[in-house]
């Protein structure tokens, strides 16, 4: 009995403890829908990864790409960011606030702080709130571009 | 000569019935009227009109009888006039008097009167620059009986053609303190003897709601003070208020004296203002005013009548008199819309840090002014608690360069409770660097970017944003504070600074050190940064607005406890599989050593019995060929056999050279 009672327990401690591991991961997963789209942005950002990036604003914003990327070598798609990132050694961008258009529910602003900090330690670092427009295509959210 | 005479007779005749009708024209055909004026030293008197009228005057002239005229006048009479009838040898007289208190009080009665503005100009100076007494109308007794004439022509008392003559000037005399004038029907008289004063400098400096600074400076020519030198400097020693001494000094025409009386709250303004001018009337009043004069501003009406007749050195009896107004940091002195007289401060380098407000020629003066005064913030201490977007925590804290009154507090407080309903704790403190207001605004990013907006005015954005996952040990946040507060701290001393302070969460720490770039735009903006633990400090100089931004990031002890114990977890199911697993292990490998083991030692048993067997036969063999080599030496001869060695335990016949016996393994003997 003794050690049927002390096995009952094992088992249950256990199962809690990978319930518990279960929904840490859970709650780890990144986020979906247009905060979604912001952070796989910031990681294509942080990890130069074009496709990823590209990923984020939609198979038209590629066409265009590809299309621009034929009649210009040497393009990148950090041209279409505006900035270069050679000098940025890490990048956030802190989503502040989803904002879902009343009239309109595939389209929506998110609100973010972006953090871009700089190798060369001269470059004032930029902390500033931005914004940035999504829609819903497919199901998917999509930067506006 | 009989002819001449009759001529003559005829001639004296006509000249007679001439000399009759002009009489008869020139004489007062109307009734006439004495007056007389009395002054007393304090200009307040009584004009006095006596009227008589002959009973042949009243029969040429009025319709009706004396009840009839009595009637009208008791009917019009002006209510500034009071009056008495009496008959007396066929005369009737009326005693008609107009008493007043002052000289205005005087104008303004006989201006109702006669219902339009008159000249009427009446002082007594009685100081060491001007004596005597002068007084100036500039209308008649007949003028004051205007009303009457024309109410006798209206009730038919009277033709229209005769009105203008019904009334005549008789004799005027002027009263003054006792001594008698004879004046014409316009009174003017002028008895004033005096000498010069050039000019007075009036400076008032208003150092704070209730602290006065008031100097009086005055030019006296050195004629008068050749003239009356001691007399005037009596005069002054005589009316300087009580704890000053006036100061003598020089200019190119003459002397200067100076009365000066310093920190004086209201009472003791009047007093000294009495004390010197003399004269009554002078009176400074402070009351509050209907101002908007924003949170920490106050305004209040300051109205103040001089009477510098005491001081008027000529004919006039004025003085040449220059308003001079100084007000300290925080205060100013402006028009009030409320009051009738203009005022505006003109700049000037005679005194300073004055401007003057009045230059004129006057006896007696009014200035009308709103003081309006604003207390300073000295320091303004404001410190965010930033623990997350939906939890921050903003007090600030202003410290005013001096204590407003206790009921300034109030209103203070007040003003503020209005603006900030919500969200919103307002609280007061004496600080060891002064009175001290403290706001304290509790809520989300969002909620404090709106009240304190309610509050402040101007604009707070303030944000704050962490990265999520509960697996990251490390976790990025950014926050954002920016504010301007140029309205609400309009009012601020010339050092004032603002101490900014952020304090994130507990295990939240500033990641990034500003650059050289950073640090000199924080420079020219007059901005210092001092990280620490979780808060970050700034001070703000020359600024009522900043722009803060920090990044960081904030050890996540949920993310470390599951990680460890992930970590444990797995640990232990190692530990348990080696638990489990290694004591079987190690039995089987016992147990297949032991397995070996015997079958080592069956084997061993087996070659030894083999062993054993084949020694036997070779022992048999061997016994039998020893049988032969004795039989036989032939066979002896070829090969000789090896001896046997017995083992001494079990008796074996072992190998010769062996070591242990091969049957039970004992050592052999050597």
């Amino acid at each position: 009995m003794k050690k049927y009672t002390k096995n009952v327990f094992a088992v249950a401690a256990l199962v809690l403890v990978v319930a518990w591991i279960a929904l840490a991961f859970a709650a780890n997963r990144a986020p979906s829908g247009p905060e979604g789209t912001v952070k796989k942005l910031e990681t294509a950002l942080r990890k130069h990864d074009e496709d990823k990036f590209l990923d984020c604003y939609g198979s038209e914003f590629r066409q265009m790409y590809l299309a621009a990327k034929r009649r210009e070598s040497g393009l990148t798609v950090w041209d279409f960011y505006g900035s270069s990132l050679e000098d940025v050694s890490d990048i956030r961008m802190l989503v502040t606030e989803v904002e879902y258009d009343e009239e309109d529910p595939d389209s929506a602003i998110v609100r973010y702080i972006s953090v871009e900090r700089y190798k060369d330690g001269e470059t004032p670092d930029s902390v500033r709130s931005s914004s940035i427009r999504l829609v819903r295509e497919s199901g998917k959210w999509i930067i506006n571009y | 000569m009989k002819g001449k005479t009759l001529i003559t007779r005829i001639k004296i005749l006509a000249a007679g019935v001439l000399a009759l009708l002009v009489l008869a024209g020139c004489s007062s055909y109307g009734s006439s009227v004495d007056t007389q004026l009395t002054v007393n030293k304090d200009l307040s008197g009584v004009r006095v009109m006596d009227v008589a009228i002959s009973a042949s005057v009243f029969a040429e002239n009025f319709h009706g009888d004396i009840n009839a005229l009595n009637a009208v006048i008791e009917a019009q009479c002006p209510d500034e006039f009071t009056y008495t009838y009496s008959n007396a040898d066929g005369t009737d007289r009326y005693h008609v008097e107009l008493a007043f208190e002052s000289p205005i009080d005087y104008k303004a009665k006989v201006e109702s009167i006669m219902g339009q503005e008159v000249q009427l100009e009446m002082i007594a100076p009685d100081s060491v620059w001007a004596t005597g007494f002068q007084v100036t109308e500039g209308f008649t007794s007949t003028d004051l009986l205007g009303w009457l004439k024309n109410a006798l022509v209206s009730a038919g008392l009277v033709d229209s053609g005769n009105a203008d003559h019904i009334f005549e000037s008789g004799t005027t005399k002027v009263v003054f303190d006792g001594t008698s004038y004879d004046a014409g029907s316009r009174i003017q008289i002028n008895t004033l003897d005096y000498v010069s004063l050039e000019k007075m400098d009036v400076l008032t400096a208003v150092n704070g709601v209730d602290n006065f600074d008031r100097t009086y400076v005055l030019y006296i020519p050195r004629a008068s003070m050749s003239e009356k030198g001691d007399e005037i400097e009596a005069f002054i020693n005589a009316n300087a208020p009580s704890g000053t001494t006036p100061e003598w000094g020089v200019y190119e025409d003459g002397s200067t004296v100076t009365v000066e009386g310093k920190g004086m709250n209201l009472a003791a303004l009047n007093a000294f203002n009495q004390s010197f001018l003399t004269t009554e009337g002078n009176l400074i009043t402070i009351s509050s005013a209907a101002s908007d004069e924003g949170i920490f501003g106050f305004a209040s009406s300051w109205k103040e009548d001089m009477d510098v007749s005491a001081y008027g050195g000529n004919e006039y009896g004025n003085v040449y008199l220059t308003y001079y107004v100084k007000t300290a940091d925080g205060i100013l002195m402006t028009e009030d819309p409320n009051a009738d007289s203009y005022f505006y401060l003109n700049s000037d380098d005679s005194y300073s840090g004055y401007g003057y407000a009045r230059s004129d020629r006057v006896t007696t003066l009014t200035v009308e002014a709103l003081i309006r005064k604003t207390y300073l913030i000295g320091h303004t201490d404001i410190h965010t608690a930033a623990k997350s977007a939906d939890d921050m925590t903003r007090v600030v804290t202003l410290t005013m360069s001096e204590t407003p009154s206790e009921s300034e507090q109030s209103q203070i407080v007040s003003r503020l409770q209005k603006r900030g309903k919500e969200l919103t704790e307002i609280t007061t403190a004496a600080g060891e660097e002064g009175f001290q207001i403290i706001i304290t605004q509790t809520g989300s990013a969002s909620d404090l970017s709106e009240v304190s907006e309610d509050v402040f005015g101007g604009s707070l954005n303030i944000q704050k944003a962490s990265e999520g996952g509960a697996l990251n040990v490390k976790k990025h946040f950014a926050f954002i504070e920016s504010a301007d507060y140029g309205e609400f701290l309009s009012g601020v001393t010339e050092d004032h600074s603002i101490t900014y302070t952020v304090e994130f969460g507990g295990l939240e720490r500033s990641l990034d050190k500003p650059s050289e770039a950073t640090e000199d735009r924080f420079a020219e903006m007059g901005m210092t940064r001092q990280a620490s633990g979780n808060s970050v400090s700034y001070e703000i100089l020359n600024s009522t607005s900043y722009s803060i931004a920090e990044s960081g990031y904030a050890m996540n002890p949920v993310a470390i406890i599951i990680w460890a114990v992930m970590v444990l977890l797995s640990a232990a199911v190692v530990f348990g599989l080696v638990k489990t697993s290694v004591p079987a292990m190690v039995a089987a490998d016992v147990k297949a050593m032991r397995q070996q083991s015997a079958e080592k030692k069956q084997q061993r048993a087996a070659a030894a019995a083999a062993q054993a067997a084949a020694a036997a036969q070779a022992a048999a063999q061997a016994a039998a060929a020893q049988a032969q080599m004795y039989t036989d030496p032939a066979a002896a001869g070829g090969q000789e056999a090896a001896p046997a060695a017995f083992c001494p335990n079990c008796g074996h016949p072992n190998t010769s050279g062996s070591l242990y016996c091969e049957n039970c393994g004992a050592k052999m003997t050597d």
